[in-house]
């Protein structure tokens, strides 16, 4: 179990060094959030905006002071509010959150069904030719941007088919297809990496004893050598999802959904920091949180691994 | 076409990027190779005979309907007081002004003012109000509610331009209850005309007291629609006032608006709001279509208006003070050598217009300075050797004696810019396209520190040139020296124009003005903007006034 403290311990230390970073870096690019709100004002009396803007935001007070301010702030949870909406970051943020999660969530689950299937039938498969063209697959998934394939599925399902709405379809019709935009790559990067496991796996000599017993391929390579195989690909899960998360930045822009990746990137195109110190905040804890899960399932699927004391 | 003034990412493309992010670029090519198969999928719909029938619609066939509109981002507020370039979309429609800018005859008429004085001085307006319009919270316009609105823009923590117009304003009394007087202390001819923007449309008593952070995500106001909903990045809707009934007289138009509803959708994406044009209904309207999307939407059934913007376009002051702009001969090269024909097929498939002037067309006082504006490479060329610009590089760049190159900088990286880049190579002048960030740019402009600058002011009124030129009073976007004689001189002509109200007096000064800006090359102007929209063959009378939008005769033909 001390383990697990020590684990906690560099858990928050990941936090609050992401809190510190997105801090300090969006503070030294240059431009601030005066300029933001004040872009577009096409008078004579831009300079008294931008000081006028700054003295009200604060943002005339030496940075150790805004840094204090905001760590001080976030540890109550009060992040301030949204430069730009004028209501509390956290408010904001949250409104986004579950339709992201949403989105990251199905996305990553369609890329272990699309993943895991492409691989298994990559190995059921007998002819030559067949396969190589499969196997060919995962490498061109995972090069092809998110956004590309949610304008050809957008062009497919929305304009072409009708099935869906093009612009913000709320039906759960709408999420499935804005979410195999984003399984796509993820897809591909599962099965490049299973397919190369479940080779190493279907040579091992416990596969050999297997199929000495007479069992079916099918059974060989899922009930088998699929769960040895799979063990990288549960640790690589952790980034995949970082991935995910990523790539609704794109998907949520093509299918004029409301999410976390949309607002980020508006948050810091406007130096918005109280919405882009919540967004890596929470961010980084879901990394680590997910990381923890990730090291405490893999005693369960390997006996052989155990955390030592 | 589409220069804009950058503002938070992603904005409308007129209301925001002119700072356009490369990442950008190719995500455009590929939406609109995808649109074009949207296109071919869906042309053959649509058609031209039902526009033609729905001219016989009688008015009260025309009620009823939700009109969409795609916008490329959230505007960031509802109220153009306090938000900058939301007028472009979803603030005309909520508030009326106190006059209105008619177009055609480029003469400003009555509106929520029903007749108006002004001194000869032009520092002292009165207005006669209309004792018969309300707002949407029921109150009733009176001289104080107009008082309040003139004074509320005044304040700390509005961050738009909005304030210029109620700058120099000394008193306002309220003479009777429809009756108000604005003085100022110095005079302002343009005051009229910045009356008529959305900016000074009139909200409630209530909604102009509201601080900054409250008034930008509501309003009460004066309008044909009210405001319904306004969710950030997502929608904004808007429901027509039953009971409107002012709407200026240019629109031919008496009671409440045709339409139901407005519904602004926050579309990033350039091929997906035109494919939702397109394909099912699901918009009806789309502003600022970049030039070469208008062959698709036309083949595909939209209707395409093209409207010539009165404010300037593609006009770019030089930094007078710079090392290498002072010298006014190399600014005439550069001005002698944009050639403008060419620039506008390049740049906007001949859409946009070559600039003939430093103010558009479209201006009430427009001064045809074109004879300066001609494109001359031969002379541009010996100007910049008088200049000492004589030796050319293997690079193909000009040198000094001291071996310097004739290098300058502008903040814009974008098609337009990359055209003139080219042009001007030609003459061995490198122009280095270094965009500012969105949040860095007007303390970038305003730094000195580009040669070619570029900033997006429009007005109907010519006192946009002292606005933008004007020295003692005004941006001094040219960095005039204290030592600039003729700078001097121009400033001079500018602060005049803004206090004569005799209009051919003006005329002359806005000429004289003019000449100067353009000879001495303080500005290039290289175009005039054509907003082009492209809506449903099922809206209809939705065409573009001046630089606003007007709802309230826009109708939609039944399915």
């Amino acid at each position: 179990m001390a383990r697990y403290g020590l684990r906690l311990l560099y858990g928050v230390i990941v936090v609050w060094g992401a809190f510190t970073g997105a801090f300090f870096l969006l503070y030294v690019v240059p431009g601030d959030a005066a300029g933001g709100l004040t872009a577009g004002a096409d008078g004579a009396d831009v300079k008294q905006l931008l000081a006028e803007q700054r003295e009200l935001l604060g943002l005339d007070r030496p940075v150790w002071v805004q840094y204090w301010d905001a760590l001080t702030g976030a540890l109550q949870g009060d992040f301030g509010e949204s430069i730009y909406q004028r209501r509390p970051a956290v408010e904001v943020y949250f409104e986004s959150f579950p339709e992201t999660l949403k989105l990251a969530f199905l996305g990553l689950l369609l890329a272990v069904v699309l993943g895991v299937t492409l691989s298994v039938v990559i190995e059921l498969t007998n002819w030559k030719w067949a396969r190589e063209l499969l196997i060919s697959l995962p490498p061109v998934a995972v090069s092809l941007p998110p956004f590309l394939v949610g304008l050809v599925l957008l062009q497919v399902f929305a304009f072409q088919l009708h099935w869906i709405k093009a612009v913000n379809d709320p039906s759960f019709g709408g999420l499935l297809i804005a979410s195999a935009a984003l399984a796509v790559a993820g897809g591909g990067s599962i099965s490049q990496l299973l397919t190369a496991n479940l080779r190493g796996a279907l040579t091992s000599p416990y596969v050999e004893t297997a199929r000495n017993w007479g069992l079916s391929r099918f059974d060989v390579v899922v009930r088998h050598a699929l769960k040895n195989a799979a063990l990288p690909v549960i640790t690589s899960l952790g980034t995949t999802v970082g991935v995910m998360v990523g790539g609704t930045v794109l998907t949520e822009t093509v299918f004029s959904r409301l999410g976390v990746g949309r607002l980020v990137v508006d948050a810091v195109d406007g130096r918005d920091m109280p919405v882009v110190l919540v967004a890596v905040t929470i961010s980084a804890v879901i990394f680590v949180a997910v990381n923890l899960v990730v090291d405490a399932v893999h005693p369960l699927l390997d006996k052989r691994i155990q955390w030592d004391g | 076409m589409q220069p804009l003034p950058l503002a938070p990412e992603p904005i409308e493309r007129k209301q925001q990027v002119v700072f356009s992010y490369r990442p950008r670029h190719w995500l455009t090519a590929v939406g609109a190779t995808l649109a074009l198969l949207a296109t071919a999928a869906c042309s053959g719909s649509g058609g031209g005979g039902q526009s033609e029938a729905a001219a016989d619609v009688a008015k009260k066939d025309r009620y009823g309907g939700t009109l969409n509109i795609g916008l490329s981002a959230d505007p960031g507020g509802v109220d153009a007081a306090v938000v900058n370039q939301v007028w472009r979309t979803v603030a005309r429609a909520l508030a009326d002004s106190l006059v209105f800018y008619n177009p055609k005859t480029k003469k400003v008429e009555p509106w929520l003012a029903t007749s108006w004085t002004v001194s000869k001085d032009a520092r002292t307006y009165s207005f006669e109000l209309r004792d018969d319009v309300t707002f949407h919270d029921g109150t009733k316009l009176t001289a104080k509610v107009v008082k309040a609105n003139l004074e509320s823009l005044n304040r700390p923590g509005i961050h738009s331009s909005a304030k210029t117009i109620v700058q120099g304003i000394s008193k306002i009394t309220t003479p009777s209850e429809h009756k108000v007087t604005v003085q100022f202390a110095e005079p302002n001819a343009a005051f009229l005309t910045s009356l008529s923007r959305a900016y000074v449309g009139i909200v409630s008593q209530k909604t102009a007291e509201l601080p900054v952070e409250k008034r930008q995500k509501w309003l009460d106001g004066s309008g044909p629609f009210y405001l319904e909903e306004y969710t950030p990045n997502q929608r904004i809707v808007l429901k027509k006032r039953k009971d409107y009934d002012w709407a200026p007289k240019y629109f031919e138009h008496s009671g409440s608006a045709y339409l139901d509803e407005v519904v602004y959708k926050i579309i990033p994406e350039d091929s997906v709001r035109n494919g939702a044009v397109i394909g099912d209904d699901e918009l009806q309207f789309i502003y600022w279509v970049n030039a070469k999307y208008v062959s698709q939407l036309e083949g595909s059934g939209m209707t395409i208006s093209k409207t010539l913007n009165p404010a300037t376009g593609l006009e770019l002051p030089l930094n007078t003070s710079s090392k290498i702009l002072k010298d006014v001969r190399v600014r005439q090269a550069l001005q002698i050598g944009v050639d403008r024909e060419q620039f506008v097929k390049i740049a906007s498939g001949g859409v946009d217009q070559p600039a003939t002037g430093p103010l558009s067309k479209d201006n009430p006082f427009y001064s045809d300075q074109s004879e300066l504006l001609k494109y001359d490479a031969k002379k541009a060329r010996s100007l910049l050797e008088q200049a000492g610009w004589t030796k050319v590089g293997s690079d193909g760049i000009r040198r000094n004696a001291d071996g310097e190159r004739l290098s300058l900088r502008a903040p814009r990286d974008d098609a337009p810019l990359q055209v003139l880049q080219d042009q001007w190579k030609k003459l061995g002048i490198e122009l280095v396209l270094d965009p500012p960030l969105a949040a860095e740019a007007n303390e970038a402009l305003l730094s000195g520190k580009y040669d070619v600058a570029y900033w997006y002011a429009s007005s109907p009124d010519p006192d946009v040139l002292r606005a933008n030129y004007g020295t003692t009073d005004g941006s001094d976007r040219s960095f005039v020296a204290d030592d600039d004689k003729t700078g001097k001189e121009l400033d001079k002509l500018l602060q005049e124009q803004n206090q004569t109200i005799d209009k051919d007096k003006r005329q002359k000064l806005v000429d004289h003005a003019a000449r100067i800006l353009v000879e001495q090359a303080y500005e290039v102007p290289v175009s005039n903007d054509v907003d082009i929209w492209a809506h449903s063959p099922r809206l209809h009378d939705i065409t573009p006034v001046g630089l606003d939008q007007y709802l309230i005769n826009a109708w939609l033909a039944k399915k």
